[in-house]
């Protein structure tokens, strides 16, 4: 089920994720994949706002098994990207999984206070 | 909105101190509530152009309602505490049965006009500080300060513990939580300089200014000045919001030790209350400058 324990969580593991991105982006040389990572920080910060904003005002998501393997896939996925600080060469796996964080994380954004 | 020079001299009595602490945070964190909404702007537009639709709603991080409602509420924590001060002035003393009854029923007045916002934090501080207005009116015929705050301590803890935990802090002292308003504004001011701070602005200098023609460095010369500007504001709210979270903490600190009426922890809390208030002000007009 997901709480706001729950969004706190997320919260947390999308500011970790940021930190990754960053710095693989603080170190990648390539323009078009520098522009991926930016663009994926920026994403993610943003929906760390209105997540921020739906916590605010106490707003949770209504349980169900999708919005349960929405959180899970979410959690894998920053889970990854925090053990991808220690490589940061792999540039195009980082910039896969931050996509896929992304599209995870829209999702959840868009079920918040319905 | 301004803010006095704020001089708290160290004979100021506990209860004027107080009221003097929880004025100038009032003033601090309404001008920290607009500078985070403008602060986070660029992310909410970022947000808004991955949404299928784009409202007034959208453009701020935190709802006007919200902070109207903290407003109000940051208004009977004051009008509390000017009670605190009449009774204790010696002034009014006389005159206190009806003048508590008096702030009671503003404060109250003042909370039931929070209607507009739903968020948590607001509806704990709203509770507690209509109990603060309960206890004036209750102990209205006490005159004894010590009593009323003693009652009235649990409540005051509540109020300024939710604006606390609001700004995105946790424990005692207040440490920064690793979510929550100032890391959301924190995160967001990072990934959204990126761009600049880690390449263009690298080390606090312009990347390959070498290898510019003089009016591509005049061009670079002027955007770097402005980056330093924006970092500034930046590190400026972030205190500002530290600063505020540990004014508002030894403002609850020196009601218990109020409340407890024992000499020697009064003193010491009053005397960090009052170098708080300095501190507090001082950053609050560096941030209105900025």
């Amino acid at each position: 089920m997901a709480t706001i324990d729950d969004l706190e969580d997320l919260q947390d593991g999308i500011s970790t994720s940021i930190q990754t991105l960053l710095r693989a982006y603080d170190q990648c040389a390539d323009p078009v994949e520098s522009a991926a990572l930016l663009l994926q920080t920026k994403q993610l910060a943003a929906q760390m706002s209105q997540i921020e904003t739906s916590l605010f005002h106490q707003q949770a998501v209504q349980a169900s098994p999708m919005v349960d393997r929405a959180f899970a896939s979410a959690e894998g996925y920053t889970s990854q990207l925090k053990d991808m600080a220690g490589n940061l060469d792999r540039v195009s796996d980082i910039i896969a999984t931050g996509a896929k964080l992304v599209d995870g994380v829209t999702q959840i954004v868009g079920w918040l206070g319905l | 909105m301004a803010w006095s020079a704020g001089c708290a001299a160290v004979d100021t009595p506990p209860a004027a101190s107080l009221q003097q602490a929880m004025e100038t945070n009032h003033k601090a964190a309404m001008g920290i509530f607009k500078r985070v909404n403008e602060e986070m702007l660029p992310s909410r537009i970022e947000q808004g152009i991955a949404g299928a639709a784009f409202s007034s709603d959208d453009l701020s991080l935190l709802a006007p309602a919200d902070v109207a409602a903290w407003d109000d509420i940051l208004s009977g924590l004051d009008a509390y505490c000017a009670a605190l001060g009449d009774l204790t002035s010696g002034k009014n003393s006389a005159a206190f049965t009806t003048a508590s009854e008096s702030f009671g029923i503003k404060i109250q007045s003042l909370v039931r006009t929070v209607k507009g916002s739903s968020a948590s934090g607001v509806a704990k501080a709203r509770t507690a500080v209509a109990e603060l207005g309960g206890v004036l009116i209750k102990y209205k015929a006490s005159r004894e300060a010590q009593t009323i705050a003693k009652a009235a301590d649990p409540s005051f803890q509540a109020a300024v513990g939710s604006l606390i935990d609001t700004f995105g802090f946790a424990g005692r002292p207040p440490m920064p939580a690793p979510h929550g308003l100032l890391a959301t504004c924190e995160v967001n001011f990072r990934t959204m300089n990126a761009e600049k701070s880690d390449r263009r602005f690298k080390g606090d200098a312009i990347a390959g200014f070498d290898a510019m023609t003089p009016a591509e460095r005049r061009v670079a010369i002027k955007d770097f000045i402005a980056w330093l500007g924006v970092a500034e504001d930046h590190k400026a709210l972030v205190q500002s919001m530290t600063a505020l979270a540990a004014a508002l903490d030894k403002a609850a600190a020196a009601h218990t030790a109020f409340a407890q009426g024992s000499a020697g922890p009064i003193d010491e809390a009053f005397a960090e209350l009052r170098a708080e208030i300095q501190t507090t002000v001082q950053i609050c007009q560096k941030l209105q400058k900025g």
